[in-house]
């Protein structure tokens, strides 16, 4: 019996411990208000909507929350344990490579919050807690264990970060909740799977890189190497390409036009090392830290744009050293950038023509079977060479449709058609077409992909023409980006 | 523009799946039409295109056919399309007839059926055809076996419709379409629509998720039809092999330097396959097509009607000429145009009684791309080589001037897994470019090309792709053969039945 007393003693000593090591004012509910552009007419925007998660505070009234959750945001309002008052607060920064964001409270609305200090380790079989708010608006805490470390994609990240898998005891409730350990805050849930009772971590050692970074203007971002590639375990492939062992080295594929890798790195090389650290056939390699993971990790998280990286290849069979000059990987680098942030896209509307440039996000806003309801020569495209334009600056420029009107009568069926050429000259971006506009002063003609007839406007009627539309269709910005 | 519309249309042929009910015959009243519309039971087997070496399981089938002169039953080609055994039976006669194909035509669904036995022939009236096509809202009857009981079976409505419109058969030709609201049912395909006792037309297919809408092949096509087997051969629809714009557009019409008093459509891709390759170019005007003046929308007038100009084209025979009037530089002019094509690898029809052509080699199946092939993946997945084949199959093989590179498109289409070829399912789907070096223009490129392996490998590239498929060349040998007998594969390779 006394033996049974001093267990559970022990016990509720270490919980108290653990909600000591960070103080629970340091964590706030959040209310976002989002609204996007609408993806077909984006000189409107489509209806706002309201999401809530959580977020924490590194001191000097600033907090952290994911990125996700703050996109398109018009109003966020925070909100304290066991209170109603909402406070606003504004967004400084935001990097959806890491899928985290900073903000900081209105200057009106500044009260004091304790910061929640970052933990220095977390190593996979460790126990840590999940704070967030239950319907009281009192304090709860779940018990997790962190289950997995791995470097993994984040939602629409164009590569990969380190990341935890929790398994958790009772649903998480929103984004951004802090997870603490013993130490202090280990990382912040970005994904939760109920079926599986899994949530996702970005860790503390992430966001401290995010806030260094953040804390010294200007905002540097992740690294990037500026290179796909895939496991190489065939033996005769290895073989072919002259891998020096079984189990050594992985495969480049394709070398992204712009990066520090053009020029240094080739397809067809087999990445033996990159600083030193060996990689294996499936492309991992052992990290100081935290044990086997991905190689990308060397790069993202060893390393800062401006910084130079050694990797050891074999070329041709024949083993040589290569330095890559890192750099932040840039959305506009890419043929079809993704735009996951949903930015406003530059667009035209001239005679009822609405050009645009094709976009991830705007392929995929055709539905889930998106496939199916756009242009083949689009899918294609954005499948087999998004980031691989053959030059610096190429995009994908498509007349994506046409609002009837008298001037554009026998064009109207064209739809999500790749355009060529404007008023006579090639075009091979949006902002050739602007500055082609400009220049002619309206849109007088446009040639379609595999089309030998130039779809023609009238120039002495595309003024009234464009007035008109604008008041019929309700256009109130006729352009959207300029020339640089 | 002219671009196939997508229309779920179902061919309306009874499959086996439909049970019949035994019903008891009444006695009955025999009409005229009795001897002429006769049950046609078909055991269809399609070829594997996922399994090339092999054929489908069997499946049974019932359509309609009728007499018409000279002892020729006409019916739908899709009655009677990868047919293995085919009888025919008439209406309150127990004897079924053992009959073959004579003609086929898969472009326009119609075909001939012909019976060696001439007792068949016995108290036998082919029907008669009307002299011109029926007016809307003319009452027209329609007569065939279709599902829910063994007998012949009336229909009665009017015409609804004269339309041009797609032959599901075929997948992609389009032709005239009558469209009426009698039942149109599965078991009706083949079987003859009347107007005052007079064929006008062939019942041959309907539309999902709509009622009342029955579809003929009307009686211009099936005329069209049988003047071009008159040679003892089918040869087929000509393609003009135009993609065109209207000219209703003042600002362009200014650009063409196109007067006033002309229509027209504005020429803007010329099919390097088709009859008008070398002969109409991109930025000609078509005024006028034998005479007929097109309008500004594409239309001719026509037996009082407007219809596409391409209608004109329709009922002319494979080798006739036509002459259109083209405004070409700023003047008019008279231009023939012979009504003739080279085949066309790259146009991706339905598949009919066509054995696959494939190779395999250390597990590797390699078929030339067809429509059959690229039914058998998932349209909606997100996978480069899946979408790169629907891409082609989608006519964008011409105009992204891929057709120049290759005499077709060779696909790597399957994997039978063994040690030798563990890695390969990345590349599955994949347009072969190249194997060892050499470019791979049709099918049998690429077995002859593994003859050379380089350095003890083969290596293929693959459109699209940046990795490559190596097979250790020794391994490759050495496991073919267990290969092939391990998973019941028949032949290598077939390369296609001429030699």
């Amino acid at each position: 019996m006394t033996f049974r007393f001093q267990l559970m003693a022990c016990l509720s000593l270490w919980s108290f411990a653990v909600v000591n090591a960070v103080d629970e004012d340091g964590v706030v509910r959040m209310l976002v208000t989002r609204q996007e552009y609408d993806c077909f007419q984006p000189w409107q925007k489509s209806a706002p909507t309201q999401a809530s998660g959580y977020a924490f505070s590194v001191g000097g009234g600033r907090f952290v929350s994911t990125e996700t959750l703050l996109r398109n945001h018009t109003l966020v309002e925070l909100q304290r344990v066991r209170s109603g008052t909402k406070l606003r607060a504004v967004v400084e920064l935001t990097d959806p490579q890491v899928n985290l964001a900073l903000l900081r409270l209105d200057a009106a609305a500044e009260t004091a919050f304790p910061e929640l200090a970052l933990a220095e380790r977390l190593e996979r079989g460790d126990s840590v807690s999940i704070l967030q708010f239950d319907d009281t608006l009192e304090l709860q805490r779940l018990d997790a264990r962190a289950v997995q470390v791995l470097v993994e994609r984040l939602p629409h990240a164009p590569y990969s970060t380190l990341t935890f898998r929790l398994l958790v005891d009772i649903n998480v409730s929103g984004e951004g909740a802090p997870v603490v350990s013993s130490e202090g805050l280990a990382g912040l849930i970005f994904k939760y799977d109920g079926n599986a009772r899994i949530a996702s971590m970005i860790p503390h050692p992430v966001i401290r890189a995010f806030l260094d970074d953040a804390r010294h203007a200007p905002y540097r971002g992740v690294a990037s190497a500026g290179f796909t590639w895939t496991p190489l375990v065939d033996p005769a492939t290895r073989r072919h390409l002259g891998a020096p062992s079984e189990d050594e080295g992985v495969l480049l594929l394709s070398v992204l036009p712009g990066t520090g890798a053009e020029g240094v790195l080739k397809s067809g090389d087999v990445i033996l090392s990159c600083e030193g650290f060996a990689i294996d056939n499936l492309g991992f390699y052992q990290d100081p830290d935290f044990g086997r993971l991905a190689f990308p990790h060397i790069v993202k998280a060893r390393r800062r744009p401006g910084d130079s990286v050694t990797f050891r290849v074999v070329r041709g069979r024949t083993q040589q050293t290569a330095d890559v000059r890192l750099q932040r990987w840039r959305d506009e680098l890419a043929l079809i950038p993704e735009n996951v942030e949903g930015r406003r896209p530059p667009y035209l509307v001239e005679g009822g023509l609405i050009l645009r440039e094709v976009s991830g996000r705007y392929l995929r806003a055709h539905g889930n079977d998106w496939t199916r309801r756009v242009d083949l020569h689009l899918v294609r495209e954005y499948l087999t060479r998004s980031r691989q334009p053959d030059f610096s600056g190429e995009r994908v420029v498509i007349l994506q449709g046409v609002l009837p009107h008298e001037i554009n009568v026998g064009y109207q069926e064209f739809r999500n058609q790749v355009v060529t050429a404007v008023n006579g000259a090639p075009v091979t971006n949006l902002m050739d077409v602007f500055r082609s506009v400009e220049e002619h002063g309206h849109l007088r003609s446009l040639r379609l992909r595999s089309m030998g007839v130039d779809l023609v406007l009238d120039e002495r009627e595309i003024a009234t023409a464009n007035r008109r539309l604008a008041l019929t269709y309700g256009i109130t910005e006729p352009q959207y980006g300029h020339t640089q | 523009m002219s671009t196939a519309k997508p229309r779920t249309l179902v061919a309306v042929l009874l499959g086996a799946a439909l049970c019949l009910p035994a019903v008891r015959a009444a006695p009955r009243r025999r009409s005229a039409f009795h001897a002429s519309v006769v049950k046609i039971h078909v055991t269809h087997q399609k070829w594997d295109y996922a399994l090339p070496w092999q054929m489908r399981r069997p499946t049974n089938g019932t359509g309609t056919g009728f007499f018409i002169e000279r002892r020729r039953l006409l019916t739908n080609a899709h009655v009677v399309s990868d047919a293995r055994y085919i009888e025919v039976q008439k209406d309150g006669d127990d004897r079924r007839f053992p009959a073959r194909v004579q003609y086929v035509a898969h472009d326009c669904d119609l075909a001939i059926l012909s019976v060696d036995d001439p007792r068949f022939y016995e108290g036998v009236k082919p029907l008669a055809f009307a002299p011109r096509l029926p007016r809307l809202d003319q009452m027209v009857t329609v007569l065939g076996y279709p599902l829910g009981g063994h007998r012949l079976s009336v229909t009665r409505g009017v015409v609804s419709r004269i339309d041009y419109g797609l032959y599901a058969h075929s997948g992609v030709d389009h032709h005239l379409v009558l469209q009426v609201d009698a039942a149109i049912n599965p078991g009706n395909s083949g079987g003859p629509v009347l107007e005052s006792g007079r064929v006008i037309g062939l019942a041959f297919q309907g539309l999902s998720r709509a009622d009342n809408i029955g579809y003929a092949v009307p009686l211009p096509v099936i005329r069209r039809f049988l003047r071009d087997i008159e040679d003892g051969r089918y040869d087929g629809y000509p393609e003009l092999g135009i993609r065109f714009l209207d000219t209703r557009n003042p600002a362009l019409r200014r650009k063409l330097r196109l007067p006033d008093r002309y229509g027209g459509v504005a020429v803007y891709f010329v099919d390097p396959f088709g009859s008008a390759a070398g002969t109409l170019r991109e930025g000609d005007v078509l005024l006028a097509v034998e005479s007929h003046r097109i309008s500004g929308n594409g239309n001719v007038l026509m037996d009082g009607a407007n219809v596409l100009f391409l209608e004109l084209l329709e009922r002319r025979l494979w080798g006739e000429q036509v002459t259109f009037e083209i405004w070409r530089d700023g003047a008019s002019i008279e231009v023939p145009v012979a009504l003739r094509n080279p085949p066309d690898p790259f146009v991706y029809r339905n598949l009919y009684d066509e054995r696959p052509r494939y190779s395999v080699y250390a597990g590797l199946v390699f078929a030339p791309l067809t429509r059959e092939y690229a039914k058998t993946l998932n349209r909606n997945a997100v996978n480069a080589n899946v979408q790169q084949i629907f891409y082609f199959i989608g006519g964008h093989a011409k105009t992204g001037e891929w057709h120049r590179d290759r005499e077709e498109f060779v696909v790597l289409i399957r994997r039978l897994p063994h040690a030798v070829n563990t890695y390969a399912d990345p590349f599955l789907h994949g347009i072969v470019e190249r194997v060892n070096g050499q470019s791979v223009r049709r099918l049998e490129d690429v077995r002859s090309a593994l003859d050379s392996a380089v350095e003890g490998c083969h290596e293929l590239a693959f459109l699209g792709m940046d990795a490559r498929l190596v097979l250790d060349a020794d391994a490759a040998q050495s496991a073919h053969a267990s290969i092939l007998g391990r998973y019941g594969i028949s032949a290598e390779r077939h390369y296609g039945d001429d030699p």
